[in-house]
């Protein structure tokens, strides 16, 4: 045998060893979907042994894959003679392989993005496209776990922790969009400030943690008295916010009534102290006089202390 | 150039109308500026993949509107037509057919073969601004090809952006010499 085709046998064993060993799923099929190659990667992932597979019709052999779908992309690979993409993030795999790793495998299956590229003959006709499998279920898991985290976070930074209200800024920023909605449309809107009395003889007398469960309190009673739209926050220590859309002053009035009974009606039991304790509460409905959101809590506010003044446990509404 | 527009419309059937593309050099911290959907408020999603060989290399950007979407699902011949998944599907369907022919025409032309590597989805739901904001950084000179595509009847539009890395301007220039010669 001439020396010439004896490299080029053995090219072949090992160009043929490498596309064997390749961590990449590689399949060959003809234009009707017959198997002509079907690499080592596909026999461990699939346990079809390539000798089994040959000639066969990959849907026949596997009922699950997507006919239609893949049908459209080979017709069109095979049309237009250019490679096709499809991502995990469209269709989270071709063929089902299962979570293969016991430690490092998190997911119940094994992500994939596809490539389907033709394969011309000496004609220069496509005659069969290969198919490349990639195992992505590294990057498919870390970025659906980034995006849970962020989700969370966005969550966390608009909450306040003690008492699962919104935070200062939150509320703030829907307060101002409230006061735009209202510059705008020109509805209803009326603005509540309360406080509790003297929250620091109670901070004095029986100390932080007992104070901190009369603010998460006074959180959870009044959450209990709104409606889904109104948004309530924690706006400083013992300082609260809530912003009541499409509502006039009788029916906020109302609404605060009810907070300030319950809360003056019910005592705080905690580590066997029974602490009864009482709110003041400003009410300013949004008129044409205020400049910019900040001036309508000012209003709101000097309401809250003209309440305070007045003897505490009670509802002024800025006039 | 007209390729790829060609395939599209064989494709699918229908006609597709595309404006003389614009050529340019540009700074990669002027891409959003040069891009002339950019000013648009509507939002895009866009799609990136990048290409190699011969000491050419570069990236294609596809920018597709938002409301085109359903229509281009429809015309896919899409089954289904709801839910995020098909949006990703029309990007790198889409995606898959202009570059994949865009480039294997340059290629063609200029005797080259290009690597493609895989797509990525580069964001969805944006205004452009933002979704090119990561380049901002960069001061690479960039030559850039901007292609808008408008299928008559439709109301589809998208645009290509082929973005070729300053290194590879020399060995374009050597192929252009040996074209022109």
């Amino acid at each position: 045998m001439p020396s010439s085709n004896l490299e080029s046998i053995s090219s072949f064993h090992w160009l043929a060893d490498m596309v064997e060993s390749v961590e990449v799923g590689l399949v060959v099929l003809d234009l009707e979907f017959r198997v002509q190659m079907w690499n080592g990667f596909m026999e461990h992932h699939s346990g079809m042994t390539a000798s089994k597979i040959h000639d066969q019709v990959l849907f026949d052999l596997f009922p699950d894959i997507p006919r239609a779908w893949l049908t459209s992309k080979v017709e069109a690979v095979t049309l237009l003679n250019t490679r096709a993409f499809t991502s995990w993030e469209q269709r989270p795999y071709l063929l089902r392989f299962r979570n293969t790793r016991p430690v490092t495998g998190t997911e119940e299956f094994m992500y994939q993005n596809l490539t389907i590229s033709p394969l011309c003959g000496p004609s220069g006709k496509v005659e069969k496209v290969c198919l490349m499998v990639y195992d992505v279920t590294d990057i498919a898991s870390n970025k659906r776990a980034l995006e849970r985290a962020n989700d969370q976070l966005a969550k966390l930074s608009m909450i306040d922790r003690l008492t699962g209200l919104l935070n200062r800024g939150t509320w703030e920023n829907l307060l101002d969009a409230e006061f735009s909605r209202y510059r705008r449309y020109g509805s209803n809107s009326t603005l509540v400030m309360f406080d509790i009395d003297q929250f620091k003889a109670i901070n004095d007398r029986f100390g932080h943690l007992v104070g901190d469960e009369v603010i998460r309190h006074t959180a959870a009673t009044t959450r209990r008295h709104l409606r889904h739209t109104d948004s309530a926050g924690r706006y400083g220590g013992e300082e609260f916010g809530i912003i009541l859309p499409e509502t006039d002053t009788e029916g906020a009035l109302t609404i605060c009534e009810r907070i300030l009974s319950a809360i003056s009606r019910e005592p705080v039991t905690v580590d066997s102290h029974n602490i009864t304790y009482t709110i003041s509460i400003g009410v300013a409905p949004l008129t044409d006089r205020p400049k910019n959101y900040m001036a309508w809590l000012e209003q709101a506010d000097q309401a809250m202390y003209s309440a305070k003044q007045a003897g505490r446990n009670q509802i002024v509404t800025f006039s | 150039m007209g390729r790829s527009s060609d395939l599209l419309a064989r494709l699918l059937g229908i006609f597709v109308r595309q404006p003389i593309p614009k050529v340019a050099f540009i700074a990669s911290s002027e891409l959003h500026m040069t891009i002339a959907a950019a000013n648009d408020e509507a939002h895009y999603s866009a799609v990136c993949q990048g290409f190699t060989g011969a000491g050419v290399a570069g990236e294609a950007l596809l920018l597709f509107a938002d409301s085109s979407f359903r229509e281009m699902a429809e015309m896919l011949h899409y089954d289904n037509l709801d839910g995020p998944a098909v949006n990703i599907e029309v990007l790198m369907d889409m995606s898959s057919i202009l570059f994949g022919a865009f480039l294997k025409g340059i290629g063609d032309q200029m005797d080259l073969r290009l690597g493609l590597s895989h797509p990525t989805v580069l964001g969805q739901h944006r205004q452009i601004a933002e979704l090119l904001e990561h380049h901002h950084k960069c001061q690479q000179q960039l030559l850039c090809i901007e292609i808008t595509y408008t299928i008559e009847n439709h109301n589809i539009q998208c645009d290509m952006l082929v973005l070729f890395t300053e290194d590879s301007l020399p060995f374009l220039q050597q192929r252009l010499q040996y074209l022109a010669e």
